[in-house]
């Protein structure tokens, strides 16, 4: 059907329609066999009127700020977002790890190259919050202050997830609703070529919805002790139960856990 | 008007499009748009979304949208809070249809963010408003009144024909016929401002 076969009325009720969100599926399918390039031409002027009205209604300019985790999500995000337009096609970054066992020479170099960082940092990027990934710093000194300041705190052990592994002691979870961050201590977990595999966290909250919630990818090359900031990309509500697996680079959406190294049960 | 004139002067000057820089992947970029339209896009999500954890994810596919769409924003079809808005309104209109289509927004929210002024660029919201106000009020009063119910209260056709006490179908028509006049009205200003002498 062309556009000239519908009354220039009705083109136009549908159009509006598609701007306010009221079209019934009969509607629906009746656009679909309108001409395209017609339809989503008008569709966008009725939505420009439509979104120039509520900036007319809203006059005063609006009252309302950005709640503060909300606020410190979306920082995060935006510092990924630059991070995978800058390095599409560069190795993704390492794991924020923290220097559990090193020499004092050693120690002395990573903090003053971190300091390096930190600084460079600080002034380049002078609105990251806490939750930017890219601050490989204080990572254990942040998740010590949530420890030491939230007053939600979710605590569990990291356990294995198959009873074959018998190593005991795997570190823990942390993990704070009310400001979305966490933390992950980890233990043992095997050290990943990024460039094969990933590890990739997953975070259980029934409250929300069935579907497990990606808690970020990230690596390990330190076997002993790394402290990974957690970076769920939807808010978390009530979390049950954390898990690790072991995906392709960059992870996936949907994981088939074939791959489940770590659990962490929420009591 | 004139007093909206004069706070507006001085950001006149300042304004810069956050989503022109966006586009060129500037680093603090991101971090602007957001301070510039968070309040924006947040007001819009709280009207469309069922509870707070529903806007707050709103909130965050919105701006990703924002910044992948930001290179087709052009500054010489519309403002740009316009754009955000209807890129905003889009996205949360597509997630309530995806949700439940019985579902209804609530009046009574609770949430618990703290009031301050929104920094959208007042000089765009000027210039628009001006010919929208316009327009808006060349409007039937009950036109009006569906279309700011529906469009910035984020109503539902059901809670206006509640609250109203008027047939559902005339909601929807008085919706759709109010903002096709709207429509309407802001292209013969576009046309004849682009017929202006200079």
């Amino acid at each position: 059907m062309s556009t000239a076969d519908l009354s220039d009325m009705r083109f136009q009720e549908l159009a509006a329609g598609f701007a306010l969100g009221d079209l019934t599926e009969a509607e629906m399918q009746e656009i679909k066999s309108i001409d395209p390039s017609n339809f989503q031409s008008m569709a966008e002027k009725s939505e420009e009127a439509a979104a120039r009205a509520f900036l007319t209604f809203q006059g005063s300019l609006g009252n309302e700020i950005l709640p503060i985790g909300l606020a410190n999500r979306l920082k995060s995000m935006a510092v990924g977002f630059l991070s995978d337009s800058e390095l599409a096609y560069a190795p993704k970054p390492s794991a924020m790890v923290a220097p559990s066992a090193m020499s004092l020479r050693e120690a002395t170099a990573w903090l003053c190259m971190a300091a390096s960082i930190a600084l460079a940092l600080c002034i380049w990027l002078p609105n990251l919050g806490p939750s930017g990934n890219k601050i490989a710093v204080n990572i254990p000194q942040q998740r010590d202050l949530l420890i030491a300041q939230a007053t939600d705190l979710v605590q569990s052990q990291w356990e294995p997830a198959s009873k074959d592994d018998t190593q005991r002691e795997r570190g823990s979870i942390v993990w704070s609703t009310v400001t979305q961050q966490g933390f992950m201590t980890l233990r043992g977990l095997a050290v990943n070529d990024p460039t094969k595999e990933q590890y990739q966290l997953w975070i259980i909250d029934p409250a929300r919805d069935d579907k497990p919630i990606d808690g970020g990818v990230f690596d390990i090359d330190n076997e002993k002790e790394s402290v990974v900031p957690i970076q769920a990309k939807l808010r978390v509500g009530k979390p049950t139960l954390f898990a690790i697996t072991v995906e392709k680079p960059g992870g996936v959406v949907v994981s088939d856990q074939k791959r489940l190294p770590l659990i962490a049960k929420v009591q | 008007m004139s007093t909206m004139l004069e706070v507006a002067l001085p950001r006149i000057q300042a304004a810069e499009s956050a989503l022109a820089r966006v586009a060129l992947r500037e680093p603090d970029s991101l971090n602007l748009c957001i301070e510039r339209y968070g309040s924006l896009v947040w007001c819009l999500a709280k009207r469309y979304s069922p509870s707070q954890a529903d806007a707050e994810d709103a909130v965050q596919e919105i701006f990703l949208e924002l910044w992948q769409k930001a290179d087709r924003f052009d500054a010489s079809l519309s403002a740009e809070s316009t754009f955000v808005t209807m890129i905003a309104r889009r996205r949360l209109i597509d997630r309530f249809r995806k949700q439940a289509r019985s579902m209804e927004t609530t009046a009574e929210y609770d949430f618990d963010g703290q009031s301050a002024s929104v920094s959208v660029d007042a000089a765009e919201l000027i210039d628009e408003a001006a010919k929208a106000t316009r327009c808006l009020d060349g409007l039937q009063a009950n036109h009006k009144d569906v279309l700011r119910r529906s469009i910035h209260e984020g109503q539902s056709h059901s809670q206006i024909s509640d609250e109203l006490k008027i047939p559902l179908g005339s909601v929807k028509s008085l919706a759709r016929r109010g903002l096709i006049q709207l429509r309407e009205c802001m292209e013969r200003f576009s046309l004849s401002r682009a017929g202006a002498p200079s």
